[in-house]
């Protein structure tokens, strides 16, 4: 199983690029530049094994994608450069000593052990457990938000599995067991009935004729002087 | 040459093997597989040479037959033709292997009627003569009654006359018509003069003729009418379809193979032939789209696809639901042809060869299992795909095709036929993809309840599918999915054809 | 050219004498030989009828201009028609004494009779087809009726065949009686018996009010009555069914195709070449009546057939529906309508007196007349039920047998003439007949046999039965046929 799929996903880069790309008469869909073209801006030269795949399942490289449409390439580049005002450079400094504050803390706590982690973890119970729990917002998130989709979802499930698929079996069983076999039996019964009567009629027509036929030469007689009365007869309307 | 060669090797290997003694069955047998592969090789010689890119006939043969009647034996060929050529020719030698084991009795006169029917067929898509096409239309008749008759199922003898006399009916009406489209070959503007004529070539275009008797559009109304009733009985087009189910079901497998790989197409090629290219007004009547007659034809095809599938569904019987799937499949061909447009008319008779390959596979595939269980019955089986699994993925194929599976054959020919049809009958088209549900829908359940679930202990030691009835299948199992993917192979044959063909219908 | 007189004349009548001459020596020749040699008498007899042919050759070559040539103050006439009538005819006895010859129906003491009445038959039915005159087409028919009567009865042992023979004379009485009445008519409002004056002196005495329209319908119509007693057209052919199946199957096959064929001689020159003249057309056309008559006689043959299991009886009505098939032809007054006629009743000769061959030699083989004797013929016998079947086909008109052809000049020539509700009558009528004779083949070839024991038959039979099969599989798809009665013409 695996080697076959291997060689499937190897030919379907080639195959996909030749069947879908390479043909004039189908317009390749522009969404697939787009998304090409912000995997590439997300890691501009990395190619990490993600964003590799996720651009060869459409069948086009990087390059391709940048050298086929110039022009969008350019303005993701100008986007680039926007950002370089006074605030930035606040909220840099900011970020930077924030961070170095926090190296600096853990750096006495657990390198220099100038502090005792646990005493003050037993100093300030609350405040730990509050930050130990991460404010607890993952209670509150599966308490409230999850539980309520997760009740929205089974009443969709429900809903699904009983009305929207119920129509679905529903009609195909009428399909099946009803209405073809209302239309099969229409078949049988009135279309090749109605063929077999005309057989039926046209044979008793048959009989109906021979029974005429009696056999006593008088009736033979009757119907030729009968025959010459009506041919004149005919004859004279027509 | 070639193609007179090719019609008549058949007869005379009918009269061959009328001369061999009777006991040498396997001698019998070989000689009749010879005659019809000599046909075979010549389609392909045909199809191979066939100049596409021109519009005319092609390796014409025309020496006069009746003088009274200025009726010639004209025949030729265009890439509409070759290409119902090749398939009859294709199928020839694959029933006459499908034949080899289980024909019990009378193996020489059913390889000599064989042969017969086989002259007919090919005779009739080659002939260019009104005359000798009706000849040939009706040189088919025989050797099937006779086929179905003596070599049937239980029911042989109701199936082989209601055939008969179905299409006699049909044909009836034609001969009518065929002999008025003779009596006003020679009258322009009220005047009779020069001979008359049963020339098909020389009739189209004295119908495209201003002021000629056959150009008006009254005339051309009943004419094309009487046609259509014969071709649509052999099609079968809804309500003269209930032959085709008796004679299926009783048919013994390869002249069931014949039946829907080729004499269908026998109705929808002459509905092409001569009710859309020689009466281009008439044909335009029941098509234009213009209230209820406009609407007609394909409202039959629509009839035709969603009855026929309807019909299918409710079998139990994997023979008659193959059946009824062909009234459902050759609606889409009539539907196509309805449309009058490049692509409708492509697909059509795409879907018409296309049909003739998969019903032929599915038809041989049920007389394999027929064969081994001697019963059709869908809901005898179950769990048969483990005993039989080359049986099985071969049908998988066949369904899939049949049932429009992208990249199968019977997908392209439908989708084409459709897409022609919604240009002109929206609404008709749409409805008519129910037949596509249902479809699926059946052969998808058939497929469930005969080849997945438990095996029935009955079926313990059914046998696997041999290499006789592979070599049956395998041709034409290739040609469905070459002609899935590379539908060209066919579609060049006669696409100059169709839109020279469009073109005058387009012009009136 | 005038008339010959009686003198003159007897050189182009030579055909006829040498039949009447034959007639007498069989019986004389009867009564030297024993009777199990009854054979020689029959090969006498065809002898006679060879000699005949020869003589209607001769006789048709010396009349080099070819033009008509009127015999016997006008009696009779000596024209293409009544030619390729003589030779059908004579290929009808031919057949019929060959199949007599077969048949072990017939007692053998009486068969010297039996085959002098036939070359009378013959005689007579020569006449018919040549007679110009009131009182000779009168006199033809009586003598061909007559002797008829004696041959359907010929099976003394049978209590049918003796019914046959009497309901034939009682409604051949009546029906020549009322013919005689018309005719006598006729004479008394022309003043000539001659078929070539009598339209244009009707249409004086009509034009002069002497008569009303009315009378001249009504001698029509009884002259009619006796003229569809022979070809056994609807409402005159009750007795044809009876007749066919209490008489000797050879004489069935011979009253189903050659008395027909001389019927339709006779209806031909009588509506043609009499009444179908512009000047009578004009206040009495009867083409419409006749074609109604037409249409219903091809339904009654072939409903009346459908039920039938008797097949002598199912190919009796069978051939009620061809004599309605013919009159479609013969309704039309055109060329085109004539040589229909002309070519099917040689296709119908084949086919019809192929089929009946065969029925003889079931009868023979298997003792019945009944479609069960046919199960399994085609195990039993293979080449006999093979000619059956295309026969029975032929019939039914089915490519590409030459009943096929015969049915399209037909319907041609009557689409031709506008009349497309009889084509479609006369189409659908084929439909019908193809389940009858089918229902035949069915019993020979899907069905299977009680007795299993295949027949034997000798050469002779099967050359026999392949001269019918050959010409009803090729008659058709051969150019020569169709151009065999292009010369033909009734004026």
């Amino acid at each position: 199983m695996t080697v076959p799929l291997i060689i499937l996903a190897l030919l379907s880069f080639p195959a996909v690029n030749i069947l879908w790309f390479n043909e004039s008469y189908i317009e390749p869909p522009p969404q697939h530049h787009i998304q090409a073209q912000e995997h590439a801006y997300v890691s501009p030269d990395s190619k990490t094994g993600d964003a590799n795949f996720g651009i060869s399942i459409f069948g086009i490289s990087e390059a391709e994608a940048a050298e086929e449409d110039g022009t969008h390439n350019g303005e993701h580049a100008d986007g680039g450069h926007h950002g370089h005002g006074p605030a930035h450079i606040i909220a840099m400094v900011l970020s930077i000593c924030v961070a170095g504050l926090g190296i600096l803390l853990s750096w006495l706590f657990y390198h220099k052990r100038r502090f005792s982690a646990d005493a003050i973890a037993t100093t300030f119970r609350p405040v730990y457990n509050l930050f130990w729990n991460k404010y607890y917002f993952d209670e509150f998130y599966d308490g409230v938000l999850v539980a309520v989709t997760v009740w929205k979802s089974r009443l969709f499930a429900q809903f699904d599995g009983s009305i929207v698929d119920g129509i679905v079996n529903g009609v195909g069983m009428v399909t099946r067991d009803i209405l073809a076999a209302i239309v099969g039996v229409f078949d049988n019964r009135v279309v090749d009935g109605l063929v077999n009567r005309v057989a039926e009629v046209t044979w008793s027509a048959g009989g109906r004729i021979r029974r005429i036929q009696t056999g006593a030469i008088q009736t033979y007689l009757f119907v030729v002087l009968g025959g010459i009365v009506l041919i004149i007869l005919i004859f004279k309307l027509l | 040459m070639l193609l007179s060669l090719m019609i008549f090797v058949p007869l005379l290997g009918m009269i061959v093997v009328l001369l061999l003694p009777r006991e040498s069955e396997e001698l019998i047998k070989r000689v009749t597989l010879a005659f019809t592969l000599v046909p075979l090789v010549i389609a392909v010689v045909l199809f191979v040479s066939y100049n596409r890119s021109t519009v005319g006939t092609q390796y014409v043969v025309n020496v006069p037959w009746i003088d009274a009647f200025n009726i010639n034996y004209h025949i030729g060929i265009d890439g509409l033709s070759v290409t119902l050529l090749l398939l009859t020719a294709l199928l020839g030698p694959i029933c006459v292997l499908a034949s080899w084991r289980n024909i019990e009795k009378g193996i020489k006169a059913y390889m000599g009627l064989f042969l017969l029917l086989e002259t007919g067929m090919l005779g009739f898509f080659a002939a260019l003569d009104l005359f000798l096409f009706f000849v040939f239309f009706e040189l088919t008749l025989l050797p099937m009654y006779f086929l179905i008759g003596v070599w049937g199922g239980p029911r042989k003898e109701y199936a082989a006359i209601k055939f008969f006399l179905y299409t006699l009916f049909g044909s009836v009406l034609m001969l009518v018509a065929m002999i008025a489209v003779y009596l006003n070959s020679n009258v322009i503007n009220g005047v009779t003069e020069g001979v008359r004529t049963f020339d098909i070539p020389t009739l189209i275009s004295l119908a495209g003729t201003e002021g000629h008797a056959l150009a008006d559009s009254g005339f051309q109304m009943w004419v094309f009418l009487g046609f259509f009733i014969g071709f649509a009985v052999k099609v079968p087009i809804f309500p003269f379809h209930t032959w085709l189910p008796d004679a299926h079901v009783e048919a013994p497998t390869a002249i069931s193979v014949i039946l829907a790989g080729v004499l269908l197409k026998m109705g929808t090629y002459g509905i092409v032939r001569i009710n859309m290219a020689m009466f281009p007004e008439g044909f335009a009547i029941f098509t234009n789209g213009v209230g209820f007659w406009g609407n007609s034809l394909a409202l039959l095809g629509f009839i035709n696809i969603v009855y026929g599938s309807f019909c299918a569904l409710a079998q139990t019987d994997f023979k008659k639901l193959v059946a009824y799937s062909s009234i459902g499949h050759m609606g889409f061909v009539i539907l196509g042809l309805a449309a009058g447009n490049s692509a409708g008319i492509n697909g059509a008779i795409l879907q018409m060869f296309n049909h003739g390959v998969i019903s032929a596979m599915l038809f041989l595939l049920v007389g394999v299992l027929y064969d081994r269980a001697h019963h059709r019955e869908i809901n005898g089986f179950g769990g048969i795909g483990n005993k039989m699994p080359i049986y099985t993925g071969i049908t998988t194929l066949a369904f899939m095709a049949s049932l429009g599976l992208p990249g199968l054959s019977g997908f392209v020919g439908e989708a084409l036929s459709l897409i022609g049809a919604f240009q002109e009958f929206e609404l008709l088209t749409i409805l008519s993809t129910i037949g596509i549900v249902v479809g699926a829908a059946y052969f998808l359940w058939t497929l469930q309840r005969v080849f997945l679930g438990t095996l029935n202990p009955k079926y313990e030691d059914l046998p696997e599918i041999n290499k006789r009835e592979i070599l049956t299948l395998v041709p034409l199992g290739i040609l469905t999915i070459v002609l899935g993917i590379w539908p060209n192979f066919a579609l060049n044959m006669f696409s100059e054809s169709v839109s020279n063909l469009v073109n005058a219908l387009s012009a009136i | 050219m005038d008339p010959l007189k009686n003198i003159e004349s007897l050189a182009y009548f030579s055909p006829e004498i040498i039949l009447v001459v034959f007639a007498a020596a069989v019986i004389i020749l009867d009564l030297l030989v024993k009777n199990r040699e009854s054979e020689k008498v029959a090969y006498l007899s065809l002898v006679g009828l060879g000699c005949s042919l020869a003589a209607i050759l001769i006789t048709n070559s010396l009349n080099g201009s070819k033009e008509p040539i009127s015999l016997f103050f006008g009696m009779i006439r000596l024209d293409g028609f009544a030619v390729f009538f003589k030779i059908l005819l004579l290929m009808a006895t031919t057949a019929t004494i060959l199949f007599s010859l077969r048949s072990e129906e017939l007692d053998a003491k009486l068969k010297g009779e039996y085959y002098a009445l036939l070359l009378a038959i013959t005689f007579g039915m020569f006449l018919m087809a040549s007679s110009t005159n009131l009182l000779m087409i009168f006199i033809s028919l009586e003598t061909v009726s007559l002797t008829s009567y004696i041959l359907a009865g010929f099976l003394t042992h049978s209590p049918r065949s003796s019914e046959a023979a009497f309901k034939y004379i009682t409604y051949g009485a009546v029906a020549s009686g009322t013919m005689l009445f018309g005719l006598s008519m006729l004479f008394g409002m022309a003043g000539t018996g001659d078929l070539t004056q009598i339209s244009s002196q009707i249409a004086a005495v009509l034009a002069s009010g002497g008569v009303s329209s009315l009378g001249v319908l009504i001698a029509i119509t009884f002259v009619l009555a006796g003229i569809g007693y022979k070809i056994a057209s609807v409402p005159f052919h009750m007795w044809s069914p009876d007749v066919y199946e209490g008489a000797p199957i050879p004489i069935t096959a011979f009253l189903s195709v050659a008395s027909k064929a001389a019927g339709f001689a006779l209806f031909l020159r009588f509506f043609h070449t009499g009444f179908g003249t512009p000047e009578i057309m004009q206040s009495i056309d009867w083409r419409l009546l006749l074609a109604i008559v037409s249409a219903l006689t091809m339904t009654v043959g072939n409903l009346a057939a459908l039920p039938q299991q008797n097949v002598k009886r199912l190919l009796a009505y069978s051939s009620i529906a061809h004599g309605g098939y013919l009159l479609m032809g013969a309704v039309l007054l055109t060329p085109e309508g004539l040589a229909a006629i002309l070519f099917y009743l040689i296709v119908y000769l084949f086919m019809n007196l192929g089929a009946f061959y065969v029925v003889v030699l079931i009868a023979n083989e298997a003792g019945s007349e009944m479609i069960d004797g046919y199960r399994g013929l085609a195990t039993r016998a293979p080449l006999v039920a093979g000619a059956m079947a295309i026969f029975l086909f032929s019939l039914t008109g089915i490519p590409p047998l030459a009943g096929f052809f015969g049915k399209w000049v037909l319907f041609y020539a009557v689409i031709g003439e506008g009349l497309y509700w009889l084509a479609f009558v006369g189409l659908l009528n084929s439909v019908v007949s193809l389940y009858y004779y089918a229902r035949i083949v069915k019993a020979m070839y899907f069905e299977t046999a009680e007795d299993p024991n295949s027949l034997s038959f000798s050469n002779g039979t099967f050359a026999l039965l392949s001269v019918f099969a050959v010409p009803t599989i090729f008659i058709g798809l051969l150019n020569i046929f169709y151009t065999l009665s292009d010369k033909i013409t009734l004026q």
